[in-house]
């Protein structure tokens, strides 16, 4: 029931589902460029020291999603359905592991593990964006629920 | 290809047809603006929402009314709107538990301070410390908060701890949002179950703690297995819920066959989400639960446990597969416990209360003799709102199997975590935890039992379903609110714990409670913790006496002080608030050894500012 097989045949038998042309995921673009920004701007503010609650915000915007993001847009790149909780689980998850890890270890570092962390999410996050804009359009048409309930 | 035209174009104005006003959207706005008035009102005069003049509070609840209202019409809006929910959802959180870090000057609960004192010294020290007690054990969250203090440029925790519980709240929201999508509800159900837990959540796990944090965890793996690796439901269970039905008796059963789950889920409209089309493999989905699952099981010594258990029943009805899942976990829980285990049991006695189920359903109120009237009222609102979630839930459970609708499952993941309090007490708190754990469960079933869908305004039925979330609600802010007379640290608490443990030279330190922001600050572990003189470590104590000065004076010898360093007595106005509040001692006798303390020999005042005063005992002969 879950396969829909071609775009005419959805329309017919879903007719609440749109079928769009790949055109793109731009929500998953507009996150990549979020995370970009959020990763670049608590790096340059450890890196010159500045604090307040800028940088506070940075912080928890980073720890509660970025690097969880750019594990499941680089391994999980067509998990749709949860673009936000499971980003914040795997980002929670990974840094609380690698925390007490090196705490654990009498290797406790805070800064340098930020770096490597941050270093990490860029990369994963800028090899999945590569890969999604690679792929060949009209491939995989992208199923989106339009719901009329949904007012967005 | 005109077909995907004219769908399209349907869509479109079914989307136009949508934007039409709703009352909502004039009533949110409204409850947001009297709630800003209402804390406000409140915030110049910084105490207890418990203890404030009902008057003060008149505005802030009038907001919380107009919320509830205006979610009650949401609910029945013929075109639903889960984007209007959200932002209500979002109202909700952010009065309900945003309201205490605005009005209070301090964090609630003395625990925080500890909390922030483990991270402190984690991040002072780089290693952890065997005064640090059961926290050395499980300490994921403390490194965590360590680490993101340093990335975050700020010297202790409590710049921000205030904020854990809103913090906390919108993740579990979060969380669950996900998790719902895993279950047979329908889309108003979610949505009111979002509600119900964050307007029932009256446990006030959501502070700056580990337990609090090991939710987001829990939650977490509850979603990946529901969402990855569900499975048929067994044939005996299916026969149970037909054998329910018939004793209902109600309807013929119509339960459908045993079928495969697959990531569906319906809504009111009859519509179908599509799928994630990229589900991972059923080997990456365990990898990745158990890898959750392990950094829950060093972040707090209960959670790993309760989700073991909910996840084992699924298991056992054949709602997760594999059957190998749960054993694993608990492998994983108990082979973490077992280095520590003597330790773990001989301070917490973790083996005296299995069995004694009827005495572990006890809630933390019988650890006290007597209840004053805060207490006393905080108590019974949390048993009356406790019980009434169960009690919908029961309804829920009962209303799906006359439906049709598998219930089994939810039922488990509900009611399985009171089989905790068959093996422990954990302080009495355990009915706590079990409640927590079972409440994302009984709210979905709650939202089922108060069934949302496209009505009349003025239906009895919107009108009952919206009064039952306005009794939830009520009930909560005085279950969670309640006690806040004695839970809220005051500045004068607060400017003593730092004095004490910035100023003083190290050495033992008594309280006349356990409620004070203690220890604080990275340096604290350097002083001896002496038990509180009218905690459980000494029941003769009660009634307090001024003769009690020279048992005190005894016990800091005990620990060294007066001898080798300097002794420390502290009491505060949080102090005895609680002590009054719990039975532990009147004002008067709180004044009359207070008195005693002030003439006592070999006891001067270091610190009196506030109500607060640190006695000291001297070094000397």
């Amino acid at each position: 029931m879950n396969e829909v097989p071609g775009h005419v045949e959805a329309d017919f038998f879903f007719p609440q589902v749109a079928v769009i042309q790949h055109g793109g995921d731009r929500g998953a673009r507009v996150i990549d460029a979020a995370c970009t920004v959020v990763t670049c701007a608590l790096l340059s503010l450890t890196a010159v020291g500045w604090v307040g609650l800028a940088r506070v915000l940075l912080a928890f915007a980073f720890s509660v999603y970025v690097p969880g993001w750019a594990v499941v847009a680089c391994w999980m790149p067509k998990m749709r359905g949860s673009r936000t909780a499971l980003p914040v689980l795997v980002s929670l998850t990974l840094l609380t592991a690698l925390a007490t890890v090196s705490l654990w270890l009498h290797a406790w570092h805070p800064l340098q593990l930020f770096d490597l962390e941050a270093g990490a999410s860029i990369v994963l996050i800028a090899g999945a964006a590569i890969r999604r804009e690679r792929r060949p359009p009209n491939v995989e048409p992208c199923l989106r629920n339009v719901v009329p309930g949904d007012d967005g | 290809m005109s077909m995907i035209n004219r769908s399209t174009r349907g869509v479109s104005r079914a989307a136009q047809r949508d934007s039409r006003f709703a009352i909502s959207d004039v009533l949110l706005p409204i409850s947001v603006v009297l709630w800003i008035i209402g804390v406000r009102q409140i915030h110049p005069s910084p105490v207890p929402l418990s203890i404030l003049p009902a008057g003060s509070v008149v505005v802030f609840l009038a907001g919380l009314g107009v919320l509830i209202v205006s979610t009650g019409l949401l609910l029945v809006r013929r075109k639903f709107s889960k984007h209007r929910m959200a932002l209500h959802l979002g109202a909700l959180i952010v009065m309900l538990y945003g309201t205490a870090p605005i009005v209070y000057p301090e964090p609630r609960f003395a625990w925080v301070e500890k909390h922030a004192a483990i991270t402190n010294y984690i991040a002072l020290h780089h290693a952890l410390s065997r005064s640090m007690d059961i926290y050395r054990v499980w300490p994921g969250f403390f490194a965590l908060a360590a680490w993101v203090d340093k990335i975050a440029g700020v010297s202790t925790p409590l710049v921000y701890a205030s904020w854990a519980e809103l913090f906390f709240e919108i993740l579990y929201a979060i969380e669950l949002a996900w998790i719902f999508k895993a279950l047979e509800l329908e889309e108003r159900e979610r949505w009111l179950a979002l509600f119900l837990f964050a307007g029932a959540n009256w446990i006030g796990q959501d502070y700056f703690s580990p337990q609090g944090f090991g939710l987001v965890l829990s939650l977490g793996v509850f979603g990946m297995a529901l969402h990855w690796l569900k499975s048929e439901q067994r044939p005996w269970v299916t026969r149970l819920e037909r054998w329910l039905v018939r004793v209902l008796r109600r309807k013929r059963p119509r339960l459908p066959l045993p079928r495969p789950q697959p990531l569906r889920a319906t809504t009111d409209h009859g519509e179908i989400n599509v799928s994630d089309p990229a589900i991972p493999s059923h080997w990456s989905a365990i990898v990745a639960i158990l890898i959750a699952y392990g950094v829950l099981t060093f972040v707090h010594e209960l959670s790993p446990y309760i989700v073991a258990i909910q996840l084992g029943a699924l298991v056992i009805i054949g709602l997760i597969r594999p059957w190998w899942l749960a054993v694993a976990m608990l492998a994983i829980a108990i082979g973490f416990l077992a280095p520590n285990f003597d330790y773990v049991n001989s301070t917490y006695g973790l083996t005296a209360s299995i069995g004694n189920f009827f005495g572990n359903l006890l809630g933390p109120s019988v650890n006290f003799t007597k209840l004053g009237s805060e207490a006393l009222i905080t108590a019974r609102a949390a048993r009356i709102l406790s019980i009434g979630m169960w009690g919908l839930a029961v309804v829920g459970v009962v209303r799906r199997l006359r439906q049709g609708r598998f219930a089994v499952g939810l039922a488990v993941l509900a009611f399985s975590p009171l089989a905790l309090l068959v093996l422990l007490t954990y302080g009495h708190e355990g009915v706590m935890r079990a409640y927590l754990f079972s409440l994302p469960w009984t709210a979905c079933l709650a939202a089922y039992a108060l069934s949302p869908a496209p009505d009349a305004i003025w239906h009895p039925r919107t009108i009952l379903r919206t009064a039952a979330i306005a009794v939830v609600v009520t009930l909560f802010l005085v279950a969670f609110f309640g006690e806040d007379g004695s839970d809220v640290m005051t500045p004068a608490d607060m400017q003593a714990a730092v004095f004490l443990y910035t100023h003083a030279p190290p050495g033992p330190v008594m309280l006349l409670n356990a409620d004070f922001p203690s220890p604080i600050g990275g340096n604290s572990y350097e002083f001896a913790s002496v038990d509180s003189l009218l905690g459980t470590g000494y029941p003769g104590i009660t009634p307090l006496r001024p003769t009690d000065v020279t048992f005190v004076t005894t016990e800091i010898v005990s620990y060294g002080g007066g001898l080798k360093a300097p002794g420390y007595f502290v009491v505060s106005p949080s102090m005895f608030a609680y002590a009054e509040e719990y039975g532990m001692a009147t004002a008067a006798q709180c004044r009359a050894f207070v008195g005693a303390m002030n003439r006592a020999p070999g006891w001067r005042i270091l610190y009196s500012r506030g109500g607060a005063t640190i006695y000291e005992l001297a070094v000397g002969p």
